[in-house]
């Protein structure tokens, strides 16, 4: 009956059941004849008959019934989440980090913004329609004894090479709603348009290195026509051709891949000389992957519309990194209801990511400054401006950030005019950190508290 | 003997001028105009300079002049909240109200995601050096 089954799992009933929900019933026999009724609906009579008779498969409605009008939301008479949510749950489950009660307030905050309204009475805690935690935690627990909690296939992510390969696989896509939830991309102009080759050699190292002018990037092209003839002209032109588009559009500037040798024993894409990559930059010796996410994007687009003014934090976690190339963000903040201790909190909402072997320097910041743009311009025709930077003493950070306000297809604006801030948490934390004074500092510490 | 309990990362916690230096660097911070941002600072980089010349022994490396050096004296002295509020100033485009010197929301949002990402991607700032 194994037939039977995999008929039924394509048969929709002229699109009454469209998800494919058989339930079988009892009765029949285990190999030749079996019962199956609609799960779609609630108590619907529509049930069908599966049986063989020589070596044929047949499938038949016992009665020529209509399905019932009320949807089944449950697969379970006592479930509390339903199949959607389940469903939903399910896919979310399978990104690192979240955990249910983290997918239970984004449901409830889904729900909020939707219309839905806090739990009243007795239910003090919740929202309507959004099942209680301990429905989530059961799910995930279900999940995790069933084995059905496939992980995202996800890159892995351990070093340089990883992050380069994982910078030329995800693109940003052309439209906001190509863009996953959940999921980085980099900001790269035509990242599309890289290109893998195999090398006799079998060498399997990425390295880049960053040239200034285009003209550079045309000879540096024409001279690999020249060394490596096995190359179709037709991928040639097609690069040149991109080039062209790149710099009718972007002004921006080119960044050449070369191989070299290594001894990285990951594998990783082989790029050749004339694969190239458009870097938002015109600086050299920087090498770095700007990330985005949807969310960014989003925020990205309520700034650029913003009438009043915001603030650009920027700041550096040296440990969090992959391979050696630390992670650096940029954001901003907004006033955010903390409802437990009855006040607005401000809330960072970040910008864009950056994973940089140059850490905190003038050009990384300058980079991701110029891919914000990028992407600003790219989903909203709008450019980006902050009204001060903030950051800790960095002096890298600081002149990086400044280039947010500068727009690089205006040479003549290369003033530095936004207003920077220090950052008193880092200056505050690092002062006091440790828990002893001397009892002679303690003493004038009392001494001059009285005073203030 | 170096002891962690006691040191500090910009003034190690025996100064004998620790305790006052805090109150000091948070008025600047509650300062509520560049204008009274920058009499505090002077009066506090005089009274640090006082206490250099004709103070107490100050031990270790970092003593009030490097703090001096760092967050007292351009371009750090800027951590006052009064900065940009447009009270004083003539150029209306620094009225940024809520705005305030800090980065202790994205601290704490960095904070949080080494929580949520559980050890992945966790290094440390010497295994980062050590990289080419």
């Amino acid at each position: 009956m194994e037939a039977a089954k995999e008929q039924l799992r394509t048969f929709n009933d002229l699109g009454k059941n469209p998800k494919y929900e058989w339930i079988r019933t009892v009765g029949g026999s285990a190999d030749r004849c079996q019962y199956f009724s609609c799960g779609a609906h609630v108590d619907c009579p529509v049930k069908l008959k599966a049986y063989i008779m020589g070596d044929v498969f047949l499938l038949a409605k016992l009665q020529d019934m209509d399905h019932a009008d009320e949807i089944q939301c449950y697969d379970r008479a006592n479930a509390s989440l339903t199949k959607d949510q389940k469903a939903k749950f399910k896919l979310q489950k399978a990104c690192p980090g979240a955990t249910a009660s983290f997918i239970m307030k984004r449901d409830q905050q889904g729900a909020l913004q939707a219309g839905a309204r806090p739990n009243s009475g007795e239910e003090e805690t919740g929202v309507e329609g959004v099942a209680a935690l301990e429905a989530y935690q059961n799910q995930a627990r279900y999940l995790k004894r069933a084995g059905k909690l496939a992980m995202r296939s996800a890159p892995k992510l351990e070093n340089r090479s990883d992050l380069l390969n994982f910078m030329r696989a995800n693109p940003l896509p052309a439209t906001l709603e190509e863009m996953e939830e959940l999921k980085t991309y980099t900001v790269d102009g035509i990242a599309a348009i890289w290109d893998m080759f195999e090398e006799a050699d079998g060498s399997k190292v990425i390295v880049v290195e960053c040239i200034q002018t285009h003209s550079n990037a045309f000879e540096r092209i024409r001279t690999h026509l020249n060394a490596y003839p096995l190359h179709a002209p037709g991928r040639i032109r097609m690069h040149l051709n991109a080039l062209q588009r790149i710099r009718m559009h972007m002004n921006a500037f080119i960044r050449i891949a070369t191989l070299h040798s290594n001894s990285d024993s990951n594998p990783c894409i082989l790029m050749h000389v004339c694969a190239f990559a458009c870097i938002p930059m015109h600086y050299a010796q920087t090498l770095a992957v700007p990330l985005i996410s949807k969310h960014c994007v989003g925020w990205i687009g309520q700034l650029v519309e913003l009438t009043h003014a915001w603030a650009l934090h920027g700041d550096g976690k040296h440990k969090l990194h992959i391979g050696g190339w630390p992670l650096i963000t940029w954001g901003t903040h907004c006033l955010k209801w903390d409802a437990t201790h009855k006040c607005y909190r401000h809330s960072y909402r970040p910008l864009i990511y950056l994973f940089s072997k140059n850490v905190e320097t003038t050009s990384a910041g300058r980079m991701a400054m110029v891919a914000l743009q990028l992407v600003a311009v790219h989903f909203f025709g709008k450019r980006l401006k902050s009204d001060v930077n903030i950051s800790d003493c960095s002096a890298g950070l600081m002149a990086g950030m400044q280039y947010l306000n500068i727009d690089h297809t205006k040479p003549d604006e290369e003033e530095f005019s936004t207003p920077h801030l220090a950052d008193w948490a880092h200056l505050s934390f690092h002062y006091t950190e440790g828990d002893s004074l001397h009892a002679h500092a303690i003493e004038r510490l009392q001494t001059h508290s009285d005073a203030f | 003997m170096h002891d962690p309990a006691f040191s500090g990362r910009l003034l190690p916690k025996t100064n004998p001028y620790y305790g006052e230096i805090l109150h000091y660097l948070k008025a600047i911070h509650f300062a509520h105009s560049t204008e009274m941002k920058n009499l505090l600072v002077r009066t506090v980089n005089e009274l640090l300079h006082e206490y250099e010349e004709n103070g107490q022994d100050q031990h270790g490396k970092k003593d009030t002049l490097s703090l001096r050096k760092q967050y007292l004296a351009a371009p750090w002295d800027i951590f006052s909240i009064g900065t940009h509020d447009a009270m004083t100033s003539a150029n209306p485009c620094y009225d940024l109200p809520l705005i305030l010197p800090s980065n202790q929301c994205q601290e704490s949002w960095h904070k949080n995601l080494m929580s949520v990402l559980g050890g992945k991607m966790r290094g440390s700032t010497a295994r980062i050096s050590a990289h080419p």
